[in-house]
């Protein structure tokens, strides 16, 4: 077919691209690899829950069809909306672009790497779904006693995921082209990014997600994607399946993503070979000396000056300090749902901000430096100078912060006047101890390969060692500062050891102050040691 | 196929008010050896995006083995390029990677599997080719990278900066094997800032400078031409027109 991939040359890209990404996860660390088996066992046991709920669902269809039939239909409303918008996403974001494409592009017609990567794109995105879906389509025949269903389930499920997965591509590759088009995307892409981000976060935390996939499923549910419903019930004994809307719908599958594969070499053509808008974005010198020199020392003042830079510049590298905010979803959304400042929310956010303190500069001194490592530890910097500068970067940003967060939130929180003046104190000490403890827990366990943060970008993030070790520590010293200050820990407390809550509140941050202290002595030694007698042995 | 291989009229290519290159003309003929010489920045990559239709011009047009370049299925099969970068599969072995393209290129299994071989050991590859080109050195993915783009024989070889990283023994062999391509009908379009490399193998030296072309003749022709009495390298007559217009007029 004219303007059609060229089977031979997809398959072959699509075998290459699933095989080069086999290989990427394998070479991974064994960290990595766990998390990748962590992710596989929860699939299968959301594949054996799935199931189970379709052998229910087929039992309850056969005594009940009109009860059961409501949730039936949702079902392919439901995964046509999810799998529409994850493919878009995804692609927008990974699957619409392949690696080397300039050699790609001079090898094949662009129409065949289109091909490649939409075949293995679909392997890819419904391989999470689309497998359980079909175990569980089993389940479903076996409960409704009708075992030809599982053939029916099997076709509809493909012809539903293929179909939506087919639209959802060419939807995401134009709006990756019209971002690519934006001057003003290209200019604010990492203020629009984190908003973006902040918004999904918005939606997750009250609980408005689905709020807003509603309607499209409605809409969805009331289009003739409803039909597959027909196609997936024909042989299920007293179904109202419509042999006739099962065939128009198996029939429109075909006819749509035939549409759907021309679209998508046409807006990929028009993504890999138009220019896209680059922002004339000038790089003002902000490295420049300043008064951060007479407090603390020009050396230390310039490697401080040089993380900021760095990190202004290139943001994205530090996205992996967000990843613990998981731990604030419960104390943020029970104070949304209650309406106030709960009483676990100021400790949490003081410790979560002093932690992400410690994370942002130091973490990986050493591996962080990348190229660069070897013209820094021959410059004639001490180690003391360095590490000092690395933990004024992070202090002087994350203190002010975790300080104004312990004073609001304190204030409007339920904590005594007691508690509120710790959790201040705490705000103000521990990020600058969270810093120092960091940069000594990153040189110990220091990374210096690059990782892969998006498709097209690479930086060296600091190593999951470095990560867990430093955590661990944080939370069992800098934690009884914070956590102590909650009114429900410290009144148990106070109740068991037979004294005020009060009396709780200050022991707590004296004795967290205290062993948080104790790190980072020991931690600035390791890390000024390490970084004046590095040497590239390792 | 024409008698010239690569053709351009006017061909230009402006990003908003930066002109990269411009009102750029070439008469290529076929089995010759063009070195495409420029500054940093001149509009050398640009132009070779132009002809392997990884980027459209914003005016003019050309051709490339007889083919429109606005045409890219036409020009694609009979093309090779070797960017920058050479576009490698870090995962895959060289082998493996040099089969991938083989069979995208079409090429019969046994006919392949012999070129591939062949051009492994003659690029001092085959003790290597079943490792992964993550652990190869820069100067191996340069050979590989240059296997892969002449691995179908094509008719117009685009090479940007071929021999750079190589040691001098591979750097011998890419010019060897240039100079052999171009003794067949295949067209070479080479693209340097290592000038001895030019002397040594071009019939028509081009030199690009802030997008446009300033001069083009053979070594010899141009070095006559900036001759002043004085020896003159090619080196000499680059530096004079890429920045000394000015000083000479």
């Amino acid at each position: 077919m004219p303007g059609f991939p060229d089977t031979g040359h997809a398959a072959s890209i699509a075998y290459n691209e699933l095989r080069v990404g086999w290989r990427k996860v394998r070479d991974r660390s064994l960290a990595q690899l766990l998390a990748y088996a962590l992710v596989t066992l929860m699939m299968v046991v959301f594949t054996a829950a799935a199931t189970w709920l379709a052998h229910l669902g087929g039992q309850a269809y056969v005594d009940d069809p009109d009860a059961a039939g409501e949730l039936v239909g949702l079902v392919p409303a439901a995964v046509a909306v999810f799998t529409l918008t994850m493919t878009a996403y995804l692609t927008a974001l990974q699957l619409g672009d392949i690696d080397v494409r300039d050699g790609y592009l001079t090898t094949v017609p662009a129409r065949d790497v289109v091909g490649g990567l939409l075949a293995a794109g679909y392997l890819r995105v419904t391989g999470f779904f689309a497998a359980p879906l079909l175990v569980a389509g089993a389940g479903f025949a076996v409960g409704a006693g009708a075992p030809l269903a599982f053939l029916s389930v099997a076709v509809a499920v493909l012809a539903l995921t293929a179909t939506t997965y087919l639209v959802g591509f060419p939807l995401g590759a134009a709006v990756a082209y019209l971002l690519g088009q934006s001057e003003f995307v290209d200019r604010y892409k990492t203020a629009l990014g984190a908003a973006a981000f902040l918004a999904y976060l918005a939606l997750l935390f009250t609980n408005n997600l689905y709020e807003v996939a509603q309607p499209a499923v409605e809409a969805a549910q009331a289009s003739p994607l409803a039909w597959y419903t027909d196609l997936a019930l024909l042989p299920v004994p007293g179904a109202d399946a419509s042999a006739l809307r099962a065939v128009v719908v198996l029939a429109g599958s075909v006819v749509v993503a035939v549409v759907a594969v021309l679209a998508s070499v046409r807006v990929s053509e028009r993504r890999w070979y138009d220019d896209s808008a680059h922002a004339e974005v000038r790089a003002t010198d902000s490295a420049s000396s300043g008064r951060l020199d007479g407090v603390l020392g020009r050396r230390t003042a310039w490697v401080a000056r040089k993380s900021w830079l760095r990190a202004r510049r290139a943001p994205l590298k530090l996205v992996y300090v967000t990843y613990p905010a998981f731990v604030l979803f419960a104390p943020i959304q029970g104070s949304i749902e209650a309406g106030r400042v709960t009483a676990s929310l100021p400790a949490t956010v003081t410790l979560y901000a002093a932690w992400a303190t410690g994370a942002l500069f130091t973490l990986n001194p050493l591996g962080d430096e990348g190229a660069v490592l070897p013209v820094t530890v021959t410059s004639g910097v001490s180690g003391r100078q360095f590490v000092g500068g690395l933990v004024a970067a992070s202090t002087l940003v994350g203190t002010p912060v975790a300080l104004v967060l312990a004073v609001a939130l304190g204030v409007l929180g339920p904590l005594s006047p007691v508690a509120v003046g710790c959790l201040v104190v705490a705000g103000a000490v521990l990020p600058a101890l969270a810093s120092t403890v960091a940069a000594g827990v990153g040189t110990a366990f220091p990374k210096y390969e690059a990782t892969n943060i998006t498709r097209s970008r690479e930086a060296v993030v600091p190593s999951l060692w470095a990560f867990g070790i430093y955590t661990i520590v944080f939370l069992v010293t800098a934690g009884l500062a914070t956590g102590l200050q909650s009114p429900t820990v410290a009144d148990a407390l106070a109740d068991l050891l037979g004294v005020s809550a009060a009396a709780v509140n200050v022991g707590g941050l004296v004795v967290g102050l205290a062993l948080a202290g104790a790190a980072a002595a020991i931690a600035a030694r390791t890390a000024v040691e390490a970084f004046d007698d590095y040497t590239s042995d390792g | 196929m024409t008698d010239r291989a690569i053709e351009t009229q006017n061909l230009a290519k402006r990003y908003g008010d930066t002109t990269a290159v411009e009102r750029l003309n070439l008469a290529i003929a076929e089995g010759t050896v063009y070195g495409f010489l420029g500054p940093n920045g001149a509009g050398k990559t640009t132009t070779m995006r132009m002809l392997t239709t990884l980027t459209k011009p914003s005016d003019g047009t050309g051709t490339v083995a007889g083919a429109d370049i606005t045409n890219r299925d036409a020009v694609v099969s009979n093309i090779g390029y070797l960017p920058e970068e050479p576009p490698l599969h870090a995962e895959l072995t060289a082998r493996e990677q040099l089969r991938y393209v083989a069979g995208l290129r079409d090429l019969p299994e046994a006919r392949a599997e012999e070129r591939i071989d062949d051009l492994l050991a003659r690029f001092s590859l085959a003790d290597d080719a079943d490792r992964r080109i993550s652990a190869y050195s820069k100067g191996m993915k340069q050979k590989t990278g240059i296997i892969q783009a002449m691995l179908h024989d094509p008719d117009v070889l685009f090479l940007d900066e071929p021999t750079s990283g190589l040691d001098p023994r591979a750097a011998r062999t890419v010019r060897d094997t240039i100079a052999d391509l171009a003794a067949g009908d295949a067209t070479v379009f080479l693209s340097t800032h290592i000038l001895p490399v030019v002397d040594e193998l071009a019939d028509t030296v081009g030199v690009l400078y802030d997008g446009s072309l300033v001069t083009e003749g053979s070594p010899d022709a141009l070095k006559q031409r900036a001759e002043t009495g004085d020896e003159r390298t090619l080196e000499d007559v680059f530096l004079e027109v890429t920045g000394g217009i000015g000083e000479e007029a």
